[in-house]
């Protein structure tokens, strides 16, 4: 189908990206906001200016139309149009290229039919769940039949099942129709299960190209992306597919059932990690931590936690702290590790 | 416990905005006959109905009403339907922004009722000053809530139907305009009421036909029972005007799951 070369491209916020995406290749583009994931995307769909070549084939598609790319695009917003059906929606690429009626109708009712949503047909976005209206953005990128599809935050404000089974629908989709599949994300949840090739951008460049699971070895990578890393001493298996692992003077239960010296760390979320000034209702994997330290970048808080004789620094979204009243230096806070976003590598 | 949208409660509140306006033609009736005021200077609303009852009898009335309606409905739709045009344009064009925007901006800001004196000079005592005033009164919000609309529009939405393969025209036409509509409509509201005053307002001032001319006579002739219900007609066609720009709005941003 279409393999992907980028050369030397940069713009207000890429600079000089080389990349390269083979043919019918799954990839994952991580990275912090404002990372320039999204303009990546857009570079890559044409409808972003920017300076370099982009080729499809080995062809130079610089001047190309976006509409003649053959690339399908749901942004991060969905961008649906709510003043059109979910048919309609559907069908709006089909018809703005002029094809039949009949062929129209065909196409578009396949779409429908393996997206899952033809029962929503004749409904208008605004009246649909975040899922549903998931599902009609991909439908009216895919009804184009694409070579490429871009995705940007796909699964964002979804529920952790129904971002499973949206994925599991994407990989079956794109396997059966040989698509060049390219997700931008700054969600953990699913690249690590997908542990395919992933990019991870920072600050308009490439840092990292390789496999996820090489990715999360390399320490200025961890500091980049929004993810506490903890170095584990040991671990030893509990029960009911746990551990016990031991960093340090901390012991945090984790989702981990072999006996492994392969062990190297733990990593979660830092949007994952809970803060609160009253002690946890669930005891599991929370400690109190004496605040040595903090000050805020942007829409994120770098603070230094003393816990049990361990200082660890945490940079975590300024939501999870948007409840304090008063959180200076010398506050305690509770801060919990909750067990089922805790990823043992 | 509040029951919003509920059709008994709607029915409900409906009858209680009546009764109150029953209670109030009551009192106002009552104030007049008690003698607390002069009956000229503030006839009672049987009066004031009546005169309106002789007004439609003799027929005056619905000739200048309509000469009024003719007015407002030529003026309006036209100011609209440019207005619309021109915001297009200039939300389009990055060279029509630049030089008419400023144009736009600068006259929405101005009164078009301070423009009449020009318009009597520019164009005279006809049918058409009346228009013309009407027409500018609608065509600047237009334009204006038009280019606002369009620059709203999530940018992503032109992406993905650029991307989808739309046309300059297509982008347009099936896809920017009609996500403009619910700013487009809030303007037409607004302006639809305001249409009616700037006609009466225009005839008031400068011409001897329609409503306003009506309204001048009767002053002239210190006849309050016709001046009120003059206004009670000019208050009623603007509300009819409004909701049926909001009817419209709701036939189609309701459908479309908008809150209106």
């Amino acid at each position: 189908m279409t393999e992907i070369e980028i050369v030397n491209v940069r713009n207000y916020a890429l600079k000089n990206v080389n990349l390269e995406f083979k043919d019918k290749e799954f990839s994952i583009i991580l990275g912090p906001s404002g990372a320039g994931k999204t303009t990546l995307l857009k570079v890559i769909a044409g409808v972003v200016k920017y300076k370099g070549h982009v080729y499809f084939n080995g062809k130079c598609v610089d001047n190309v139309f976006p509409g003649e790319r053959k690339v399908g695009y749901v942004p991060q917003s969905l961008a649906l149009f709510n003043h059109m059906t979910v048919w309609d929606n559907v069908a709006f690429g089909l018809k703005v290229r002029g094809i039949s009626e009949k062929i129209v109708h065909e196409k578009v009712g396949y779409t429908l039919k393996l997206m899952d949503i033809y029962h929503l047909r004749n409904k208008y976005p605004l009246k649909l769940s975040g899922g549903e209206r998931q599902r009609v953005a991909i439908a009216r990128a895919l009804a184009i039949e694409p070579e490429i599809l871009l995705l940007d935050e796909p699964f964002s404000n979804l529920h952790v099942s129904l971002k499973l089974e949206l994925l599991s629908k994407i990989i079956s989709i794109s396997k059966e129709k040989g698509l060049n599949v390219i997700i931008a994300t700054h969600n953990l949840d699913y690249t690590e299960m997908l542990n395919e090739r992933t990019v991870v951008l920072n600050d308009g460049k490439v840092v990292y190209d390789g496999l996820f699971k090489d990715l999360l070895l390399g320490k200025e990578i961890l500091d980049i992306l929004p993810i506490v890393s903890l170095h584990v001493d040991s671990i030893e298996p509990l029960t009911n597919g746990l551990s016990l692992a031991r960093i340090g003077n901390l012991k945090i239960i984790v989702p981990w059932e072999r006996e492994s010296n392969n062990v190297r760390a733990i990593i979660i979320p830092s949007d994952k990690i809970v803060l609160s000034n009253i002690p946890q209702r669930v005891q599991a994997n929370t400690y109190p931590a004496l605040v040595r330290d903090i000050h805020m970048v942007n829409s994120w808080v770098n603070l230094s936690l003393e816990i049990k004789d361990m200082l660890l620094e945490i940079k975590v979204p300024y939501s999870s702290i948007r409840g304090f009243k008063n959180l200076k230096k010398g506050a305690i806070v509770y801060i919990k590790f909750p067990i089922r976003h805790i990823r043992v590598i | 416990m509040f029951i919003s949208g509920h059709s008994s409660v709607k029915v409900l509140e409906r009858t209680v905005s009546y009764i109150l306006i029953a209670l109030a033609t009551c009192l106002w009736e009552l104030i007049s006959r008690s003698g607390v005021v002069s009956i000229a200077l503030f006839p009672p609303p049987s009066t004031v109905f009546f005169k309106l009852y002789l007004m439609v009898v003799s027929g005056i009335l619905l000739q200048e009403y309509f000469t009024t309606l003719y007015r407002v409905l030529v003026g309006f739709l036209s100011g609209a339907i440019l207005g619309m045009v021109f915001g297009v344009l200039i939300a389009y064009s990055r060279i029509a922004s630049s030089t008419l925007y400023p144009i736009i901006a600068m006259f929405s800001v101005t009164p078009t009722l301070a423009l009449v004196p020009l318009l009597i000079i520019w164009i005279g005592l006809n049918d058409m000053l009346a228009i013309a005033a009407v027409f500018l009164c609608s065509f600047i919000p237009l334009a204006y809530n038009t280019i606002s609309g369009i620059r709203h529009i999530d940018p992503e939405v032109v992406d993905v139907a650029k991307t989808l393969g739309a046309s300059r025209l297509e982008l347009l036409a099936k896809i920017l305009l009609p996500q403009a509509l619910p700013s487009i409509f809030s303007a037409l509201k607004l302006e639809a009421a305001m249409a009616w005053k700037t006609c009466f307002v225009a005839e008031f001032i400068a011409l001897s036909s329609g409503l306003g001319r009506l309204m001048i006579e009767a002053l002239n002739t210190l006849s309050v029972d016709e001046m009120i219900a003059l206004l009670f007609i000019l208050a009623l066609s603007s509300y009819g005007f409004v909701r049926f720009f909001e009817e419209l709005e709701k036939s189609f941003l309701a459908k479309w799951g908008y809150r209106v």
